[in-house]
């Protein structure tokens, strides 16, 4: 098992959730060089055209992926939390396509290209493991589609929370049904493609319908009703691909 | 950035905030009423196809309270043998629909 106080342990709790690890896995992961550093809300930590020679592992808070449409019109397609690795593709392709920026305040560990190639092609099995995180950040994009193209806005903002839940399981960031929720309605409504007014009605809606509780001081969501929740959402937690 | 409440209802559920936690920041009023607007045609669009009438209300309020702007959607359909004289053009009778008598 992972040792305490391993700066980069996150990354080992999320390949374990979605793989099986050696030892010397643990090993090899834990002794990756990294740069750490922590950013507020709008810090971009690397921009559509840029071309970084880093990857990034979120320590702590939430981040997302967006695009720009015309009219400054933004378009966030992913959240990401602790242990992912959402600039992974960044190895292989080497113009970013889109911006990766802090939701909430913070902490991420940059990773050099050349030591996860490394990984890559001296340890090609855990480099499988590693690519398996890219594979599932796909899966999840799917998934998302699906839910702005044919889910309801309360399915969608429900089968959200049911995933940001299930992820934060994982990553043993869950105190029994409440979990970290630093995202603003306008940070919704940016995923969902919807206005902030709407978000607003709908988790006031599955509030009002008790299905959750959010608390505003402390950024967390408790689930009332997990089953009801999942119900709403049209939730199969199957494409996040956890094992446990 | 100021605080609005803002109230919403689709004719079968009005969603008004009580919790304070529940209002939102825009810049400014004209970008509360912005989204406000998108938000009517949205919650329509959720309730669609359902029945043959519905009026969406959108209403916005500054953080005393006060209402600072009202839109109402309504949305009236007729069925094949309904089709006759009057109701043919599909502008008369969204009121009587509604079962709220004449409109102002």
């Amino acid at each position: 098992m992972r040792r305490t106080g391993d700066v980069l342990g996150p990354l080992v709790t999320r390949l374990a959730a979605i793989g099986s690890l050696t030892e010397s896995d643990i090993d090899a992961l834990l002794a990756l060089p990294y740069t750490l550093r922590e950013g507020k809300p709008g810090w971009e930590i690397v921009r559509e055209g840029d071309r970084p020679s880093q990857c990034c592992l979120i320590l702590d808070g939430t981040f997302g992926r967006f695009k720009m449409a015309a009219q400054g019109a933004k378009q966030i397609v992913s959240y990401h939390i602790r242990g992912d690795l959402p600039d992974l593709q960044s190895c292989f392709l080497p113009a970013m396509d889109h911006t990766l920026s802090a939701l909430t305040v913070g902490t991420v560990a940059f990773i050099p290209h050349a030591a996860i190639r490394h990984i890559l092609e001296e340890t090609p099995l855990l480099g499988a493991k590693l690519l398996r995180e890219s594979f599932i950040d796909s899966s999840v994009t799917r998934e998302w589609l699906c839910n702005v193209g044919r889910r309801s806005s309360e399915s969608r903002i429900a089968h959200l929370i049911c995933e940001m839940f299930t992820r934060h399981r994982a990553a043993g960031h869950v105190d029994q049904f409440t979990f970290p929720f630093g995202l603003t309605q306008v940070a919704i409504s940016d995923s969902q493609g919807m206005s902030t007014v709407h978000v607003n009605r709908v988790l006031q809606k599955l509030k009002a319908n008790k299905l959750i509780s959010s608390h505003a001081k402390s950024k967390a969501i408790t689930i009332l009703d997990w089953e009801g929740l999942q119900a709403v959402g049209d939730f199969d937690p199957r494409y996040l691909h956890i094992l446990h | 950035m100021p605080k609005f409440i803002i109230t919403t209802d689709d004719g079968k559920q009005r969603i008004s905030p009580d919790d304070p936690d529940d209002m939102l920041d825009f810049p400014d009023a004209e970008a509360a009423i912005k989204d406000a607007q998108v938000a009517l045609a949205e919650i329509a669009h959720d309730s669609m196809p359902d029945g043959k009438a519905a009026r969406f209300t959108v209403e916005v309020a500054d953080e005393a309270g006060k209402v600072i702007y009202r839109a109402t959607l309504d949305f009236a359909a007729w069925s094949e043998g309904q089709l006759d004289g009057k109701t043919k053009d599909g502008s008369a009778d969204v009121a009587e629909q509604l079962d709220m008598g004449p409109r102002e």
